[in-house]
């Protein structure tokens, strides 16, 4: 087991009074709270911190932690002989890190077994999946692995995310929750799953609604064309209007995630000047120069 | 297109969403009043959450849990959070056509 270092956690001195440890552990729990941060790793840090504190801010645990800080370390990390305390941690302390529950918490670890099975009630539980933008389009059925607060380990489930998911949606498992203890269905809670979408390399999403950015040859703007554009559920032709600029929105009605009503997508146009490498193509930029009647900077006309 | 057989419901009750957040229904309608989550229809009978509603609903009850602000300063911290993914969304569009 790994000795974890609460004042190195909370980025505070051994020495630091209690309301030291309450601001680093504020200000630490914002920057970290899996709701607010950007960070991939923001809940294990979230969690740590939250661990950290519970010690810290007990007087009774933080000198008792100082005592266990003075074991030597050599070679992994054991209980000192005739360590008794005990702790009830108020919170989810399965969250916890081994050293944690082996030294803070009463509660009884994985593979006991508790006194009395009904005490726990049904309970929901909340959890994120990553997939892929086709996955939301198409449908899904991963099996995933949850969490059982109701027993020791893991279990594995099939679930079926439904075609047209969108970011940030949460979609319940009726009775996949943790339970009581019994083996009946009605007595567990829901499961949650939290859906996040993978960024794509090539589409950006908002809702429903999908984007993709559309390079085009500036005759194809100038005059108009009709081109291939990719979608979700396969490429399609899309009619660009003559006289058309970069950074117009396209609209393919229905092409987006599927749904009541279905999303739309939108191909960004990108206006691309093709290089003048060549002496033809030179001779040719020279030519729109001298025939075009064209000035791009008229609007700053004022000011030049 | 759609692989799901079986049309879905996109919205939730009052009961149904404050026993999906496993908060009272007389809470709900408190954080309602402050703006927290917006339901269509006119009295709480009548209200119907859109499907973001449970993720908005358990992000604030944490954040106000987690770092005690209260539902006010939530709600503040969400409308915020959606700014800026609404605005990092648009930078990602625009990077992209830049690129």
């Amino acid at each position: 087991m790994e000795f974890i270092d609460y004042y190195k956690t909370l980025g505070v001195a051994e020495d630091a009074s209690g309301d030291q440890i309450k601001r680093a552990y504020r200000k630490l729990a914002r920057k970290f709270h899996p709701d607010v941060s950007q960070e991939s790793d923001a809940e294990a840090r979230f969690k740590e911190v939250g661990e950290a504190y519970d010690v810290l801010k007990d007087p009774e645990k933080r000198g008792a932690y100082d005592e266990l800080r003075l074991q030597p370390q050599a070679g992994g990390f054991a209980a000192p002989p005739g360590w008794n305390y005990e702790f009830h941690s108020a919170g989810d302390s399965a969250a916890f890190s081994d050293f944690f529950r082996t030294f803070f918490d009463a509660e009884p670890g994985p593979g006991t077994v508790r006194d009395d099975p009904h005490a726990a009630p049904p309970r929901d539980v909340h959890q994120r999946i990553a997939i892929t933008l086709e996955e939301a389009f198409h449908g899904y059925r991963p099996e995933i692995e949850t969490r059982l607060f109701d027993g020791p380990g893991t279990r594995r489930l099939k679930v079926s995310i439904p075609a047209g998911v969108i970011d940030g949606q949460h979609i319940r498992l009726r009775g996949q929750g943790s339970g009581d203890g019994s083996a009946r269905k009605s007595a567990r809670g829901d499961l949650y799953l939290e859906i996040q979408i993978a960024p794509h390399p090539m589409f950006s999403t908002d809702g429903r609604d999908i984007y993709v950015t559309l390079p085009v040859a500036p005759w194809e703007a100038a005059l108009g064309a009709s081109v291939r554009v990719p979608t979700l559920g396969g490429p399609v032709t899309l009619k660009i209007p003559a006289g058309s600029q970069t950074g117009q929105h396209l609209r393919l009605k229905g092409r987006g995630l599927p749904g009541s009503p279905p999303g739309d997508q939108y191909a960004v146009l990108n206006v691309v000047l093709p290089p003048a490498d060549t002496e033809t193509d030179k001779k040719l930029y020279r030519e729109m120069a001298e025939r075009m009647n064209f000035d791009p900077r008229a609007h700053l006309e004022g000011a030049l | 297109m759609s692989r799901s057989t079986t049309p879905r419901r996109r919205y939730l009750t009052l009961v149904e969403l404050s026993h999906s957040v496993g908060i009272r229904q007389r809470h709900l309608v408190a954080l309602v009043e402050h703006g927290l989550v917006e339901p269509a229809g006119d009295n709480p009978s009548e209200w119907r959450f859109d499907e973001q509603a449970t993720a908005r609903l358990l992000r604030a009850l944490r954040l106000r849990r987690d770092l005690r602000i209260n539902t006010a300063g939530a709600t503040l911290a969400l409308d915020l959070l959606d700014e800026l993914a609404r605005l990092r969304a648009e930078l990602d569009r625009l990077r992209r056509l830049v690129d």
